[in-house]
């Protein structure tokens, strides 16, 4: 299944904020969507997954077209998204935000044990009391958890400690490997460098550079983008 | 000592009917941020199902799970034809449903006509308990009341679909984007509280005249359990009609209805001045 | 005004010589009507003006009608009086509810709940107090209007009532063709920008609904004289959803709409009603339906739209430079020129912290500005950059720590508090006043700082606005298109109005959060050169939280960068670029 974008536009009320972005996610493959604050790169997220409405352009997953498809048919579609803010509904015990995710009681003990020891046995806890760094890695983990062919994860590492985005990297290399196509979103290059197939730089709404990964000069490229 | 407890019992059977007949407008605000002015009138059409039971010569008991079906039904078309095509625009379900109220008060007149209609007590007479003598339909009222309004909390709080309300209540975009199908939801939502409201009119009906006006004697009663009772928790339905039923027994005691009716408007003011309502953020 | 006087006399007389042909029964409906079409305005300006969702106009309306109902029994040669009575009962029913339930920002959901369950409990209340009340009969035998020991026949009183309705009308529709009605409108559509503006709104909310209860009353007093009883259904559900019925048919947010409604819907209803009159309820309540889900603005509105005229022709305010004259109302110094007082430093936070829950959005930062410079405030999402301008705007307290601004101590004031003292502040997203047109925005930005519903009355149209807004207005090709709707315009020139309008009050420091956003890339650098430029020549203060490295480069004198709610570098646009901590924030890797 392959995720596409098409000329997409899409804002908040009058203001425009993506002017026209197209781009591509096939399975097993992980593409890397970098861009400075306020570029639009939380935008684009809401609207591929249906919660902004695309005021332009294609969304399209496995070559149907889904650009006016509710979010719930998105999701059931394969699509999944994990949220850089709110991705947790925080009044809620940690097991009934993995229940809403879909996710059986039976898997709940495998789901948390992916990020180590921090989240193992916590099931009947409020997920707001999680720390930040927690809470990110329970919404990563749940939409990893999912059977959604494509995921689109919007600055999963933020607040993460380096130990963590070490094994949140791992488990993104194993639903590429899984077949699964990733929306890796971020600001800083660190996790994108180590992983990324394929770069995109977003810049006010627009795409203003692309890249591969191996390519000569890449990471300086790249960091001077993100640079001031 | 006799006074008191039969106090204790008025209020206690206040507090029932209070309950029951705000639970459907608290879920359904709850849930979906809409305030049903029409709610009133779903009480009124269940207290005319039971009449049209009574009429058609079926037992009195047997209405009250007719009036659930047929105002489920007909909250359900309502959901579907009106409130989906508004939702999410506060002020305007607030006038879309003053309009609706009007349309069934009077869809009721056209069928029924103004005339009081009576449903017979199915278990007349007293009951002594506790040294007092207290109608034992009213006991019945009380038990019911509290057996519907607790079931349907906890099927609300305890099963998978209470728990995707609770999710659509807590953030109703990250819901969406977790698949749950808030449409759905909705409908079940309205059509839920729909259905109570008929429990809750059918099971008064025997305690009181039923004409098509009848609606609008629940209306500010309901509101202020759900004011009071705060406007985003579901169990605050009982705690609003403890308050309420507490403080209006309390003043009939020692003056009237009417000052019974002011004390829990200045309670309901004095709630909203105390806490900040998070009305138009509730489900938007 | 004086069209709307013209009208409302015109009015008037049509209303007298109809009474006087017919006479009799149409006379009497004619008058009844009035005085609804009187109530429904009544409602209208509460609501449709000021956006007060009151469902309990009733209120002033019944109380004033039992009131003058006790009077005229008690002592009929003072009915004349009591119509002037009765406004001033119903004003002060309304204030204090008024007082009573606006003061905490209610919803309208909550406003509408309330005053429609206080309206019927009121019905119950005028049931059960018989000794006063009368009880459910309620009060009969009310004597005609009269005075000096005479009663006016039949057909003079309903002449008198008729006009006495088309005055109030004209008198209420009059003060909306001031600047108090553009004003109002502001609130209705966006009270938190109008607020940053300098109005007092919740001050101006009361007062509008205090307005709308004097109209209420007056049409209670009305009321009473012409059916000549009154009873608990005064205030009961089914005249309360009538009267929000004819004023959202005919048109909210007009004078003629709600008077137009009430008029139709109550002879469609006297006429009707003989034939089918169950049928007749059952459609009313379709219409009301039907009317608020496809044509929420109403008759008038619509009809307006479909004739292509514009939705509303308002009267338009004349903007002139400010100081060409002695412009009274204008401020001291709403030219924007007078710089701040040389010794205070132009804004001052000392350690503020500011946190929701366990998530601290500020952590003691201190921020100075000594000298008018241009700072932009630069950071990662969540640094806490538009906590920031919130709380040196007012828009927020902080919970410890001290805010001053220009020379004062502003810690814990509210936000037009800041404006009044100079503190002008752009959003994020543009909060123009979409209704009114873009002469109309800068306008009301301009009077912000001086305003009490008295002064918005009496004030004129024609208004000096400080030359950097003109500047703005004209540079970017706005001062042509001032009668344009401002919602009409294009995303970017909402921008540049919300510029002229940040700088058209009496502007002393300039907060912008991200003024660029949705800018194109040259829009943004024409911004930059274009802020400069008020900067330079009027030695404004500005600070502007942005994300744009190309528009901050063109653009700042210094920049101070926040990460987790404390600054980490501030310094020359070179100097923080340099800075190997803000690298490593912003590229995420060391470089």
């Amino acid at each position: 299944m392959r995720f596409e974008a098409r000329g997409l536009r899409s804002g908040y009320g009058s203001v425009p904020v993506l002017h026209g972005v197209s781009f591509c996610v096939a399975q097993g493959e992980i593409v890397a969507l970098v861009g400075r604050n306020g570029a639009g790169k939380t935008t684009l997220v809401k609207t591929m997954i249906g919660l902004l409405r695309a005021t332009g352009g294609q969304i399209r997953l496995g070559g149907s077209d889904i650009t006016r498809v509710p979010p719930s048919r998105r999701v059931r579609a394969g699509l999944r998204a994990a949220f850089q803010e709110r991705s947790l509904f925080s009044q809620l015990s940690v097991g009934d935000n993995l229940r809403l995710s879909g996710l059986p009681a039976p898997e709940h003990g495998r789901v948390l044990a992916m990020f180590g020891e921090s989240l193992a046995g916590r099931e009947a806890q409020r997920a707001g009391t999680l720390s930040g760094g927690e809470q990110k890695m329970l919404a990563a983990a749940s939409a990893l958890a999912s059977t959604a062919s494509i995921l689109l994860m919007d600055e999963p590492t933020e607040g993460l400690q380096p130990s963590n985005v070490e094994l949140l990297g791992d488990a993104l290399a194993v639903a590429r490997q899984q077949g699964r196509g990733v929306l890796l979103v971020e600001q800083h290059l660190a996790l994108a460098l180590r992983l990324a197939d394929r770069f995109i730089v977003l810049e006010k709404g627009e795409i203003v550079d692309t890249g591969t990964a191996g390519e000569a000069g890449l990471a300086d490229r790249l960091s001077g983008r993100l640079a001031l | 000592m006799d006074a008191l407890t039969l106090e204790l019992l008025n209020g206690l059977s206040l507090f029932a009917t209070l309950a029951i007949v705000a639970l459907g407008l608290g879920i359904v605000f709850g849930l979906m941020g809409i305030i049903n002015l029409a709610h009133g009138e779903f009480v009124m059409i269940g207290a005319y199902v039971a009449y049209v039971t009574h009429a058609n010569g079926l037992s009195h008991w047997l209405s009250l799970p007719l009036a659930a079906v047929v105002l489920f039904v007909l909250g359900a078309c309502i959901e579907v034809g009106l409130i989906r095509r508004i939702h999410r625009r506060p002020e305007v379900t607030i006038l879309a449903t003053f309009g609706l109220s009007i349309c069934l008060r009077q869809a009721v007149e056209l069928i029924f006509t103004r005339e009081f209609r009576g449903v017979p007590n199915p278990v007349p007479g007293a009951t002594r308990a506790f040294g007092v003598l207290f109608p034992t339909y009213r006991y019945v009222l009380i038990g019911i009341a509290v057996v519907v309004v607790v079931v349907t909390l906890l099927a609300f709080t305890r099963s998978r679909f209470g728990l995707t309300v609770r999710a659509i209540v807590a953030d109703r975009d990250l819901a969406d984007a977790c698949g749950v199908r808030t449409g759905i939801a909705n409908f079940c939502a309205f059509g839920i509280g729909a259905a109570t409201a008929g429990v809750a009119g059918a099971l008064v009906a025997p305690l009181g005249a039923i004409e098509p006006q009848a609606g609008l004697a629940y209306l500010p009663g309901a509101f202020l359990v759900v004011i009071v009772g705060g406007f985003n928790r579901l169990w605050g339905v009982i705690a609003g009609a403890l308050v309420v039923a507490a403080v209006q027994t309390g003043v009939i005691h020692f003056y009237d209805a009417v000052w019974a009716q002011i004390a829990s408007l200045a309670l309901a003011v004095l709630m909203l001045q105390l806490r900040r309502v998070p009305v138009e953020g509730a489900a938007a | 005004m004086r069209r709307a006087l013209a009208t409302g006399a015109a009015c008037a007389l049509a209303a007298a010589v109809f009474s006087g042909a017919f006479g009799g029964y149409r006379s009497g409906q004619l008058s009844l009507f009035l005085v609804f079409a009187a109530l429904a305005v009544s409602l209208d300006f509460v609501w449709g003006y000021s956006g007060i969702l009151s469902l309990g106009q009733l209120l002033p309306f019944g109380i004033a009608a039992y009131t003058s109902a006790k009077v005229a029994a008690a002592a009929p040669s003072l009915s004349l009086p009591m119509l002037v009575g009765s406004a001033v009962a119903g004003a002060g029913v309304a204030a204090a509810l008024g007082v009573a339930m606006l003061r905490r920002r209610p919803s309208a959901v909550v406003v509408g709940l309330l005053t429609l369950v206080l309206s019927l409990t009121l019905e119950q209340l005028a049931e059960q107090w018989r000794d006063v009340t009368g009880g459910f009969n309620g009060l009969t035998g009310v004597p005609r209007l009269g005075g000096f020991g005479t009663e006016l026949s039949d057909t003079a009183q309903d002449v008198a009532i008729s006009v006495l309705a088309i005055v109030a009308i004209t008198v209420v529709g009059t003060l909306l063709t001031r600047p108090i009605g553009a004003v109002l409108i502001g609130i209705r559509s966006n009270e938190r920008r109008m607020e940053a503006l300098g109005y007092k709104t919740v001050q101006i909310k009361i007062w509008a609904f205090t307005v709308g209860g004097a109209l209420a009353g007056f049409a209670g007093a009305l009321y009473v004289h012409r059916t000549s009883f009154v009873s608990p259904q005064i205030f009961g559900f089914s005249l309360a959803t009538s009267v929000v019925l004819w004023t959202l048919v005919g048109g909210r947010g007009t004078i003629v709409g709600p008077v137009i409604g009430a008029m139709a819907i109550n002879f469609a209803s006297a006429t009707l009603a003989d034939v089918w009159l169950q049928y007749w309820t059952l459609a009313t309540g379709l219409i009301f339906v039907t009317v608020v889900v496809v044509m929420p603005h109403g008759l008038v509105p619509s009809a307006q739209r479909l004739a292509g005229r514009p939705v509303r022709r308002r009267q338009q305010p004349t903007l002139r430079p400010a100081g060409t004259d002695g412009d009274a109302t204008s401020g001291p110094g709403a030219g924007g020129e007078a710089p701040p007082a040389a010794a205070a430093a132009v804004f001052e936070a000392r350690e503020v912290h500011k946190s929701f829950g366990f998530f601290r959005l500020l952590d003691g930062v201190t921020l100075t500005m000594d000298d008018a410079e241009l700072r932009c405030l630069i950071g990662p999402n969540g640094a806490g950059k538009s906590t920031l301008l919130d709380l040196l705007s007012g828009q927020q307290g902080c919970q410890s720590g001290r805010v001053l601004v220009l020379g004062t101590e502003h810690t814990g004031r509210q936000a037009w508090e800041f404006a009044r003292h100079g503190v002008s502040r752009k959003f994020q997203s543009p909060q123009l006043i979409d209704d009114l047109s873009v002469a109309t925005n800068v306008a009301i930005a301009a009077w912000g700082a001086r305003s009490s519903p008295w002064n918005l009355i009496r004030r004129p149209w024609a208004t000096a606005v400080p030359r950097p807004a003109l500047e703005v207005l004209e540079r970017t090709q706005l001062g042509e298109r001032l009668d344009m709707r401002a919602g009409d315009l294009s995303h970017g020139d909402k921008q540049w109005l919300e510029i002229a309008m940040a700088v058209a009050g009496d502007c002393r420091l300039l907060l912008l959060d991200e003024p660029t956003a949705g800018m194109t890339v040259a829009e943004s650098l024409e911004a930059a050169a274009l802020l400069r430029e008020l900067h330079r020549s009027h030695r404004l203060p500005i600070v502007i939280v942005e994300h744009d490295m190309a528009f901050i480069r063109a653009v700042a004198d210094r920049v101070t960068v926040l990460a987790r709610g404390e600054v980490i570098a501030d310094g020359t646009v070179a100097e923080v670029e340099s800075d190997p901590d803000v690298r490593a924030i912003y590229a995420g890797v060391h470089s």
